[in-house]
């Protein structure tokens, strides 16, 4: 068999590549970056134990916490037996039991009954009373965000205003107020 | 430009998912219900178990009927006193039972209009009540604490002989407030 001088060139070549290695193994080492993030927890909000209630004017006022979603994510006030001018004022402090800051608002989320188009709500978050009326409001009162693991005192009343026509004797307002908390964007 | 447009919003719609500006954010809530109701004030003479208006008069022959009247606003809101057959300086003495029949405590005023013929008719009672005159306070009234009422309706004494068979009328307006 006759090598061209082209197949004789290429066997030189690999023999050349065998005989000194080059290139083709070395010493090797490794580094590693591992990555990993969670996500923090928001909440749950929870009304602290012992809330209290009282009553100015006459009114029978009373507070309770219960659950809507969650165990204690819920206050339950009751103001009864108003008179014109009659308050019930309540306090208590909402728990954020997550690891994340809470930027908190309020929106008065449902209202049903007479007596709301007169009836006035105010707390932290709407630290001017406002008539309930059909809901919907969204407060505007600055709030510091409740931290990770801490709390905020919170006090609310509601009030029948002076001067209520006798027309809305015995008339009910039922009404829920939705506290909000958020993190993140 | 068609296709254009549409890689440009499947561009968009792509940045918006992988960044996730600004449209999602962990949220938490808690609530707060409430329930409020007005209270109720209401009255109404007489009672079951209570002391009906009763009348008796000053001699043995004046009539003093007394009775309760559904005819305003509610049962039994009023109570009618007549004193009748009078002589000058006879009167007739009436008691009822004034009560609170809503869930409310009131403050009482009272305020008498009348009568037709002014100068004929007298009325006492214990709140200083008098007719034409203005409101007087008969104090506080409560579910549970009615307030007692007596008046005496005579005829003045002294009339002359042109004031037989004369009558009078008046109105007294009771009202509980509460606030």
């Amino acid at each position: 068999m006759r090598l061209t001088r082209a197949s004789t060139t290429g066997l030189v070549i690999v023999a050349v590549l065998l005989t000194a290695g080059t290139g083709f193994a070395a010493f090797t080492a490794q580094a590693y970056v591992n990555g990993n993030a969670a996500a923090g927890t928001l909440g749950p909000l929870v009304w602290n134990p012992g809330p209290t209630a009282s009553g100015f004017g006459g009114g029978t006022c009373t507070v309770v916490r219960g659950m809507t979603n969650a165990p204690d994510d819920t206050l339950l006030l009751t103001a009864g037996n108003l008179a014109p001018g009659a308050s019930c004022t309540y306090g208590d402090a909402l728990t954020n039991q997550g690891s994340l800051p809470a930027a908190v608002s309020e929106t008065i989320t449902y209202a049903n009954g007479a007596l709301c188009s007169v009836l006035f709500y105010g707390d932290t978050f709407f630290s001017s009373a406002i008539a309930i009326g059909e809901g919907g409001q969204t407060s505007t009162t600055p709030v510091p965000a409740i931290g990770a693991h801490a709390e905020m005192n919170w006090a609310g009343t509601i009030t029948l205003p002076s001067g209520t026509p006798t027309s809305y004797m015995g008339d009910t307002c039922d009404f829920t107020v939705t506290v909000t908390g958020t993190a993140g964007s | 430009m068609g296709k254009r447009w549409l890689m440009a919003m499947v561009a968009v719609v792509a940045v918006v998912a992988v960044g996730g500006i600004g449209f999602a954010a962990f949220t938490a809530n808690a609530y707060i219900g409430a329930s409020a109701q007005a209270g109720t004030l209401s009255l109404y003479w007489g009672a079951p178990g209570g002391t009906m208006p009763t009348g008796t008069g000053s001699q043995s022959y004046n009539t003093c009927p007394a009775g309760l009247l559904s005819e305003k606003n509610t049962n039994n809101d009023t109570v009618t006193f007549s004193a009748g057959n009078l002589a000058p300086g006879d009167y007739c003495t009436f008691s009822a039972t004034l009560y609170d029949g809503g869930s409310l405590p009131g403050t009482v005023t009272a305020i008498a209009v009348g009568p037709s013929v002014s100068t004929i008719c007298t009325l006492s009672d214990g709140y200083g009540t008098a007719i034409s005159h203005p409101a007087v306070s008969w104090g506080s009234i409560s579910p549970t604490t009615p307030i007692s009422y007596t008046a005496s309706i005579g005829l003045e004494a002294g009339l002359g002989n042109s004031y037989q068979g004369s009558s009078c009328s008046f109105t007294i307006t009771v009202t509980a407030t509460a606030s």
